[in-house]
């Protein structure tokens, strides 16, 4: 069951901006920062543009604080396609949309799996386990995707653990490996170069182009990273 | 379902030829980029020209490294975008127009002559599985085109069935006004913003007056700049956010680099203009060392600009359409053991509820004094012309130079050289490795001998034609 519920009962939205960004996009940023109300709005309006099918509008993408509207202006005017987005945006506090989901991300972390975590460990004055216990004892929220394909941009991390980048990028990094870099987490959807600490790895397929959406979960949806075994993870990874 | 045949057999691929097509669209917000052609405008003419819709699978031709396609069967193609000196069976192939290929043939390309990037249209389409509503090759996620990647030497390329008459097809050419002069040079229109506030007003001013040019590490992915360099006024990254096609970010070093096809979905640099729409074709056609400039414009202007670009493709559209409609019509005398006949021969245009005759099914109104014959032509798949009787030809060896000179076969970085002046080497060793758009590639020696020179050191730069090193 979708439990449907409101948001931003009495939002003002005087901070909203609209950015020309070329002639086939505009940004509706919401403000200039990372937190979670703010990316919410973003999603909120987001489905609320998808859902209302507006001709001319091609594709929306969300990101962290502001929403990319690709459109085409030989469909759409620029000035009636702002005029319909800030009517959406007038009345996103009568929105419903479903709650977030809570995704399970199953993961090996350390030895062939996480070379990393030893490191991250030793840079933090923590033991593996402690790392370990840290990263998989919180939720964190799916921001956006990029840098590659179903690639999930996390927020959340605890700094305990916050490790720099590896100074020389690994040429490929497996797809499903779990990594830190900075104070953020995330998890390599295809296999890639790559400079962030690696601390494991899942089996959960994260971009899988046969399906539609080719992603397990959405922007708005937290993750739980959940210790796994290797023999488990070999299980899973073959179903 | 839409049957498709083989076309082509690739005999060698170049450095990065791909199945490309319009883009994917609605996956940007799970990160997939959107790919497609780069250049769209020469992209959709090669489909218009074989009478396709603007949108069907072609290949994207990379001015980088030799390509040779071995004809499988009959088909009518286009080839537009870049000259790569074109060639089928040794002979130079018109572009910009439909052209018939015979089985066997090879047809080839190699050295860029004007512009970087080729488009390669086939009657009916070409038939890749559709990923995610498209058959676009983004190869960084191993999705569309062929299994994921640029093609190889030996994958065989099918194409559908056109629905077209090919006697229809094969009149169609692009009247020369509308083919793009390219010139190496283009002055690019774009729009400020979005984040051009992250730039002090000397910044832009100089992002608006200076050439800059094309470095090599350009790729599909972005076009990478050097020249002038652009100040920021404070801070040099943005909170991430999507990345339109065209957009030109200017990292904390100042150089632009202007976000093509396979650009990620989003970045984190200040997005100082975005390149208009109706320009991004000419910038694809940019090889490295290439300039450009750019030239400020406001948004209802590009939008001028990109209604003119879809009304200048209808009208190509209407004019190879029209050239279609125009039957093959032709009287003969025909003379037979004495006897002379009257003949007119007349295509026949597809018929609505006909319309469906296979490829390579001709029908004709043949007269033969005065009594008209329907008559219908249709391929059996045997090529006789081939002649199998002839003794096998010898190819005749070029006599023995002394030395022979190696030449850079496009702009390129020298990466590393495997040999030293002295060296004795064999036929078909590597000699040197080049890197250009990101691709490495191997030069390896074209017969046994003694290297004699080598004229570069590595990490130099060096231009298409550029002298080597000598081996004799």
């Amino acid at each position: 069951m979708i439990i449907f519920f409101t948001i931003f009962k009495k939002m003002p939205e005087k901070e909203i901006k609209n950015l020309i960004a070329g002639d086939r996009a505009v940004f509706i940023e919401f403000a200039n920062k990372i937190s979670p109300e703010v990316n919410r709005k973003v999603h909120v309006m987001a489905s609320a543009i998808e859902r209302r099918k507006i001709e001319g509008i091609i594709e929306v993408v969300p990101t962290y604080r502001s929403l990319c509207i690709y459109y085409d202006p030989l469909i759409i005017g620029l000035e009636e396609l702002l005029e319909k987005v800030d009517k959406i945006g007038n009345t996103l506090g009568e929105i419903k949309v479903p709650s977030p989901k809570v995704f399970e991300i199953p993961v090996v972390y350390g030895g062939e799996y996480g070379p990393d975590l030893d490191f991250v460990a030793k840079h933090n004055n923590l033991s593996p386990q402690e790392v370990i216990k840290i990263h998989s004892g919180k939720n964190y929220l799916v921001y956006m995707f990029g840098f590659s394909p179903g690639f999930p941009y996390l927020g959340g991390m605890d700094e305990r653990i916050a490790t720099p980048r590896l100074k020389t990028p690994r040429v490929k990094v497996p797809a499903g490996s779990v990594a830190v870099a900075g104070g953020q987490t995330g998890i390599y959807s295809v296999e890639t170069s790559g400079g962030w600490r690696i601390i494991g790895r899942t089996p959960v397929k994260l971009f899988n182009p046969d399906k539609d959406p080719p992603v397990p979960f959405l922007p708005g949806d937290y993750l739980k990273f959940v210790p796994i075994s290797e023999e488990e993870y070999l299980r899973l990874k073959d179903k | 379902m839409r049957k498709s045949i083989p076309v082509f057999e690739v005999l060698e691929a170049g450095l990065l030829t791909t199945v490309q097509d319009l883009g994917r669209f609605g996956y940007q917000k799970y990160g997939v980029p959107v790919s497609g052609a780069m250049d769209l405008f020469s992209f959709k003419v090669a489909n218009l020209l074989v009478g396709n819709t603007e949108g069907e699978a072609a290949l994207e031709i990379t001015g980088l490294g030799s390509v040779k396609l071995k004809v499988l069967t009959a088909a009518a193609v286009a080839l537009t975008g870049a000259d790569l000196t074109a060639m089928i069976d040794g002979s130079p192939v018109a572009m910009w127009r439909a052209i018939k290929v015979e089985k066997g043939e090879i047809l080839s390309l190699g050295r860029p002559r004007k512009g970087f990037r080729a488009y390669l249209s086939v009657a009916g389409g070409i038939d890749v599985p559709v990923v995610l509503g498209s058959r676009s090759t983004y190869f960084r996620a191993k999705i569309g085109g062929v299994e994921g990647r640029p093609l190889k030497k030996g994958d065989i390329i099918s194409s559908f069935l056109p629905e077209k008459l090919p006697g229809a097809i094969l009149r169609r050419y692009l009247p020369p006004d509308f083919i793009p002069d390219l010139t190496g040079q283009v002055e690019a229109r774009v729009i400020m913003g979005p984040q051009d506030d992250y730039f002090t007003e000397e910044g832009i001013r100089i992002f608006l007056n200076s050439w800059y040019e094309i470095l090599p590490e350009s790729d599909r992915t972005g076009y990478r700049l050097t020249g002038p360099r652009i100040a920021h006024k404070d801070k040099q990254d943005i909170i991430t956010d999507a990345i339109p096609l065209g957009a030109i970010q200017v990292p904390g070093d100042g150089l632009p680099i202007i976000l093509m096809a396979d650009r990620g979905v989003t970045g984190g640099y200040p997005k100082i203009a975005c390149v208009a729409g109706v320009d991004i074709s000419k910038i694809a056609q940019l090889k490295p060392k290439d300039k450009i400039k750019f030239k400020k414009i406001d948004v209802r202007e590009a939008h001028r600009l990109l209604k003119a670009e879809s009304e200048k493709l209808s009208r190509i559209a209407e004019i190879l359409d029209g050239q279609s409609r125009k039957p093959f019509k032709k009287r003969y005398k025909v003379s037979m053991e004495g006897e002379t006949y009257e003949v007119t021969v007349e295509e026949l245009p597809e018929q609505k509820e006909r319309d469906k005759i296979p490829w390579m099914k001709r029908r004709f109104a043949v007269g033969v004094n005065n009594v008209s014959y329907e008559v219908v032509v249709e391929e059996a798949g045997e090529d006789l012309s081939e002649d199998k009787t002839s003794l096998p030809v010898l190819e005749a060896a070029p006599p023995a130079a002394e030395e022979e000179v190696i030449f850079a076969p496009f702009p390129a970085k020298v990466l590393s050289i495997k040999v030293k002046r002295g060296d004795m080497v064999k036929k078909g060793q590597i000699l040197l490795t080049l890197e250009a758009m990101k691709m490495e590639t191997e030069i390896s020696a074209p017969r046994d001998g003694k290297v004699r020179e080598i004229f570069v050191k590595e990490g130099e730069m060096v231009d298409t034609d550029s002298r080597l090193l000598t081996v004799g």
